[in-house]
């Protein structure tokens, strides 16, 4: 039913607008509003025409509309055809709301000039909306009418309330200016009234509304009829549904849909842009530290006290940042004004600030100041202060700030990173002599050039230019440049100059090695040149070859001839052997070699305050690190004392001496008792100083040098007695095995760095009664236990081992000796020498008159293994005799060595020949044993002193070094000479230990200052020579010598 | 916890060493904290040293990311400039070392 009821509705008629606004605005509708207006009750009027009903009261109101607009002069034109409105429509459709604002604009003020709509809209708003046009099209008018009708409902009934509220509160008002709007209908698209119209009163004044109830309106009404089938309404009741059927029938094709387009109007917005001048900000930052912002803040201070009198001081310290902006930590201060006319250039001297808080240590903190500030005039002009970017001068430091927590505290690797420094420094100031340690020879141009450019002004030193050589000399002092524009490499090209150049010219790209220490060349060159030497070959060679790169240069053959030398002569000869007093066959094979003869270079001394003046008593290399040297300290002689004999010799020959002097009545071990004895009577007998001293001077160290740092152990420590021995591990390169005057053995894990050892030996766990005078670890492969093998002067041979904790077993306990000989002291008393063991056929086979023994053991001083059999080893005894022993048999000698009239300090298995050992003794001799021969192969003597250690060359098996108490370092080569050492380093100390470096051709030794010292040595080693080749030489030198020996004996 | 004492010797030791003009030990700020130049060489050095060795440990950590820069070594004409630096930001610091390695024995 609804779908037959619906349509008529739309052709029905409808009562003015008015109905739908409400009553209130019934009358101003007909009286004011024009009749083409856009106004909402107008959107039904094209409808309108067609609906009978509503014709007059329609009429009515144009016809109002037209008396009204009579009035005006702008009268409208409306065409009316048969009662219908056919004025046109205006070609655009204003929107009211968009022109709200002209009408403020153009209305308010008075009310007269802007009465009809249609005139504003067309004069002002027309032109002023001209835009307007192109977004409305005419035609659409009354859709766009709806439109607005629509989307303006809202507001027209909100400010329909405002406007009856409005017109009831001004209607007794008529009488003012106002009277007029408030009378006429206050148009919907107008604003209220401004406020400015209203009072207090007017807002306290009591407003009523009377609200009526609107007359009901029936719009259509239709009554349902019910017709019975039988009566003849029926049918016209049937034809007529079925017609209307019909009609919706057809009416569903017939409905005419346009296809229009429509605008909605965009809600116009403006953005606009605001141009501002761009914020500008800088920030710069110092450095400040606590005290320089105190010292601010009290200048600050004084500033505003000053600031009495100087207006602009006081606007100065105005400026300033409080304290409590300052200390809570400011990072970023805008608030510094600049100052007018007292500005100058701001005095920020960076270094100044740096320098203070340079001073000022720890708590340095940031702060962060704006650029701008600057300071007054009279402030900067406090010169001598230092100025702070914000302006403030602050007095310098007088004295250093309180010392705070000291900042280098909290750099926790510094330590370390000193270390490296120091390493890089040494590397820097030792780098020539750690090349030449290294065995690298620079190319001399490179070396030449680095000099010349070392010493600066003679940088120019290349080639000798072809002109005078003095002159050339001249210029290299002179440092005149300009001169010498040949290249570093240009060499002399005259032959005829080469005489300068052998000379000692040390210009020119032949640079020539440093001076030497040895004193080799210095006698070849007082040698005369009668000899038809060809003198100049050693110096061609040298400049073509750079000297020491000429090591393995075999030029060296053993010289049978030359006999005449009494080798092995004991000590008769000895005595008349002064330095100066060179065998003439010896200089001549040595100035036969040239530049090939040995020599030897003073590279450094290991020393450092720590140690010097301590007796340097052993040293060891690392077996794994060939670059550290473990190096044993320990004052033998004692400042004073009756026990001790003689306080310039080493405590081993105290030892040696105390021996001697009770040999006759005591034994070593008693004798080694009486010297205890005698220190405590030293101690007890002395003063506390001097009983402090001993202890001091008593006390050993342990130092750990390297190549890195030649100035500074790389770590030491104390220990409680003298060290005597030392040996590092093979297989544990971190072990290290100490032996100290007091018999104590002790192992340190060096890799942990505590002082404290990791085993020692005590009296319930085999410690020796006396001094350990050697430890050695026993390489026996790395798959066997390493033992370590001790001796000391108890005559105990004992071997450690530390796999559970330090045990020990006695190889050996060295039983004395019947002594033989005119040279030695008839101590052996011919009852003992029956009692001695198999060993002793010696003693046996030649009685002689002997005393009896009072100990039955003497004292081991030294011992080696052999490499041809590891149970075999020569232990070296305090009586001069030389005992070979095997591991096996704890008893009895395999055979003995007799020879030496003084106690054997050294003994040591040659490398190359492996039944070869050689020895070293306090009766001034080197001897030389064979296994299987009883009585030495050959006897080295150069000096009348004890000759303290002794040790092979490991690279040519002819060569060997010792070292003798009155500080002679002598290298032998028994290929060369059997009877002069043929280099020798003369120091004034005693030398107490030696040592080859197992990599390199260098030598170190020790000595009682303290000093460590290496040499570099030049034309010894054979390294490249094979086994074979070197046991050649070796033998044949032997063979050569012995014959010899013989031949004179 | 340095010990100072001991940090102060090895100063002396170095310092001792043939041809050390000056040693030099800046913090993480780039100021010193102790130094054997004058305060106008100090600053100089601090100042360049410490931009210098960033840039240094740039190159090398760029070209390796797990690597770092340990001890850098500028042997110049007159001089060499030995910085070992530490960038652990707790202690970060620079010790500066410079020597005239041409000065003899």
């Amino acid at each position: 039913m609804s779908d037959q009821k619906t349509p008529p509705k739309s052709g029905l008629p409808t009562k003015p607008s008015s109905g739908q606004q409400g009553p209130g605005y019934q009358p101003r509708q007909s009286s004011k509003w024009p009749p083409g207006a856009p106004r909402a009750s107008t959107t039904a009027q094209p409808r309108q025409s067609v609906s009978g009903q509503a014709r007059g009261s329609f009429r009515k109101s144009t016809r109002q509309s037209n008396r009204s607009q009579g009035g005006t002069e702008t009268e409208r034109l409306q065409v009316v055809v048969d009662g219908v409105d056919r004025t046109p429509k205006p070609l655009l459709s204003l929107n009211p709301t968009v022109l709200k604002g002209v009408q403020n604009d153009t209305t308010t003020p008075n009310s007269e000039s802007s009465e009809f709509f249609m005139d504003r809209m067309s004069t002002t708003a027309f032109t002023k909306a001209g835009w307007y046009s192109n977004a409305d099209s005419g035609t659409h008018t009354p859709k766009s009418e709806i439109d607005y009708d629509y989307e303006t409902e809202k507001n027209r009934e909100r400010k329909a309330a405002e406007e009856m509220a409005m017109a009831a509160g001004y209607g007794d008002d008529a009488g003012t200016g106002a009277g007029d709007l408030a009378r006429g209908p206050p148009r919907e698209e107008e604003p209220p009234p401004t406020p400015v119209l209203l009072s207090e009163r007017d807002l306290e004044r009591s407003v009523y509304l009377t609200l009526h109830e609107t007359e009901t309106i029936f719009i259509w009404q239709a009554a349902g009829v019910t017709v019975a089938m039988d009566t003849e309404e029926a049918k016209t009741v049937e034809e007529a549904n079925r017609r209307y059927a019909n009609l919706l029938h057809t009416k569903q094709a017939t409905d005419k849909y346009v296809d229009a387009e429509a605008q909605t109007l965009v809600a116009l917005t403006k953005s606009r842009d605001v141009q501002s001048a761009v914020l500008v900000t800088r920030s710069s930052a110092v450095q400040a530290t606590a005290w320089d912002i105190s010292d601010t803040f009290r200048a600050l201070d004084e500033a505003a006290a000053d600031a009495e009198d100087d207006p602009r001081g006081a606007a100065v310290s105005a400026s300033m940042p409080s304290i409590s902006q300052m200390a809570g930590g400011v990072t970023k201060y805008t608030g510094a004004p600049k100052q007018g006319g007292g500005d100058t250039s701001a005095r920020v001297t960076v270094a100044g600030i740096n320098r203070s808080s340079m001073f000022g240590g720890g708590g340095t903190s940031f702060m962060s100041l704006a650029a701008g500030a600057q300071p007054s005039g009279h402030m900067s002009g406090l010169s001598a202060n230092l100025n702070l970017p914000n302006g403030v001068p602050v007095e310098a430091p007088a004295a250093a700030p309180p010392e705070l927590a000291d900042p280098l505290q909290a750099l926790s690797g510094l330590p370390e990173a000193l270390m490296l420094m120091d390493y890089a420094i040494n590397q820097n100031n030792y780098l020539q002599q750690l090349l030449l340690y290294r065995d690298i020879q620079p190319l001399p141009g490179i070396r030449s050039s680095v000099t010349a450019a070392m010493r600066g002004g003679a940088a120019s030193s290349g080639g000798g230019p072809g002109d005078d050589a003095d002159s050339d000399v001249l210029s290299h002092t002179g440092g005149a440049p300009g001169r010498d524009t040949r290249p570093l490499s240009a060499a002399p090209s005259d032959g005829g100059r080469s005489h300068h150049s052998e000379m000692g010219r040390s210009g020119g790209g032949f640079q020539q090695q440093q001076p030497r220490m040895s004193n080799l060349p210095g006698q070849l060159s007082r040698q005369p040149s009668e000899r038809s030497i060809p003198y100049s070959r050693g110096l061609s060679l040298r400049d073509g070859h750079g000297g020491g790169g000429d090591d393995r240069r075999s030029a060296r053959h053993s010289h049978g001839g030359g006999g005449g030398f009494g080798a092995g002569g004991g000590g008769g000869y000895a005595a008349s052997v002064a330095e100066s007093n060179w065998p003439e066959e010896l200089l001549q094979e040595l100035a036969d070699l040239g530049d090939d003869a040995p020599r030897m270079e003073h590279l450094w001394d290991w020393v450092c305050p720590m140690t010097a003046g301590k007796n340097v008593a052993c040293m060891g290399w690392n077996k794994a690190n060939p670059d550290l040297l473990a190096v044993g300290y320990g004052c033998y002689s004692f400042p004073s004392g009756n026990a001790t004999t003689n306080n310039t010799t080493a405590q081993n020959q105290q030892q040696q001496a105390q021996q001697q002097a009770a040999g006759t009545e005591a034994g070593s071990s008693s004798a080694g008792g009486a010297s205890g004895g005698g220190t405590s009577s030293a101690s007890s007998g002395g003063t506390a100083a001097a009983a402090a001293a001993a202890s001091d001077a008593i006390k050993g160290l342990v130092a750990f040098w390297s190549l890195k740092n030649l100035q500074h152990p790389l770590w030491s420590f104390e220990v409680k007695a003298a060290v005597t021995a030392l040996d590092f591990s093979t297989y544990s390169p971190n072990v290290l095995a100490i032996g100290l005057y007091d018999g104590t053995v002790a192992i340190y894990d060096i890799k942990s760095r505590q002082g404290t050892p990791s085993m020692e030996s005590d009296v319930h766990s085999g410690k020796h009664a006396d001094p350990v005078w050697k430890v050695k670890w026993l390489d026996h492969g790395p798959e066997r236990d390493e033992p370590l093998v001790s001796i000391s002067t108890d005559g105990r041979v004992t071997q450690w081992s530390i796999a559970k904790g330090l045990e020990f077993s006695d190889l050996m306990k060295l039983k004395r000796m019947a002594r033989r000989g005119a040279g030695g002291p008839p101590t052996t008393a011919a009852a003992a020498a029956a009692k001695e063991g198999g060993g002793a056929k010696a003693a046996a086979a030649v009685p002689e008159q002997q005393d009896a023994f009072i100990s039955r053991l003497t004292s081991g001083m030294a011992f080696d293994f052999s490499s041809r059999d590891e149970r075999i080893y020569v232990a070296a005894t305090e009586d001069g005799w030389l005992h070979k022993c095997s591991t096996s048999y704890s008893e009895q000698y395999l055979e003995s060595y007799r020879g030496h009239m003084g106690p054997v300090y050294q003994v040591q298995f040659s490398p190359f020949k492996r039944d070869m050992f050689i020895s070293a003794s306090g009766d001034w001799t080197i001897r030389m044993w064979q296994e299987g021969r009883d009585t030495p192969l050959l006897t080295f003597q150069a000096s009348t002193t004890e000759v303290n250690d002794v040790q092979w060359c490991p690279t040519n098996s002819t060569v060997f070094g010792s070292v003798t108490a009155s500080g002679r370092l002598e290298i032998w080569d028994f290929s060369l000479s059997t009877v002069k050492p043929v280099m020798h380093q003369k120091t004034t100390m005693k030398m107490s230990c030696l040592l080859f470096a197992p990599n390199y051709p260098v030598v170190v030794c020790g000595g009682e200052d303290g000093a460590v010292k290496a040499y570099r040595i030049f034309n010894v080693s054979h390294e490249y020579d094979t086994l074979q080749e070197q046991l050649e030489r070796l033998d044949d030198c032997i063979r050569a010598n012995v014959m010899k020996s013989q031949a004179a004996a | 916890m340095v010990d100072v004492a001991a940090v102060d010797e090895t100063f002396k030791r170095l310092q001792s060493h043939k041809g050390v003009l000056g040693i030099i030990v800046i913090n993480a700020d780039g100021i010193a904290i102790r130094t054997t130049f004058d305060n106008d060489l100090t600053v100089q050095y601090a100042a360049l040293v410490s931009h210098f060795t960033v840039k240094a440990r740039s190159a090398v950590k760029k070209l390796d990311g797990d690597n770092d820069l340990k001890f850098l070594r500028i042997r110049s004409k007159k001089h060499e400039i030995m910085i070992a630096p530490e960038f652990e930001k707790s202690h970060e610091y620079y010790l500066v070392v410079v020597q005239d390695p041409s000065k003899e024995t």
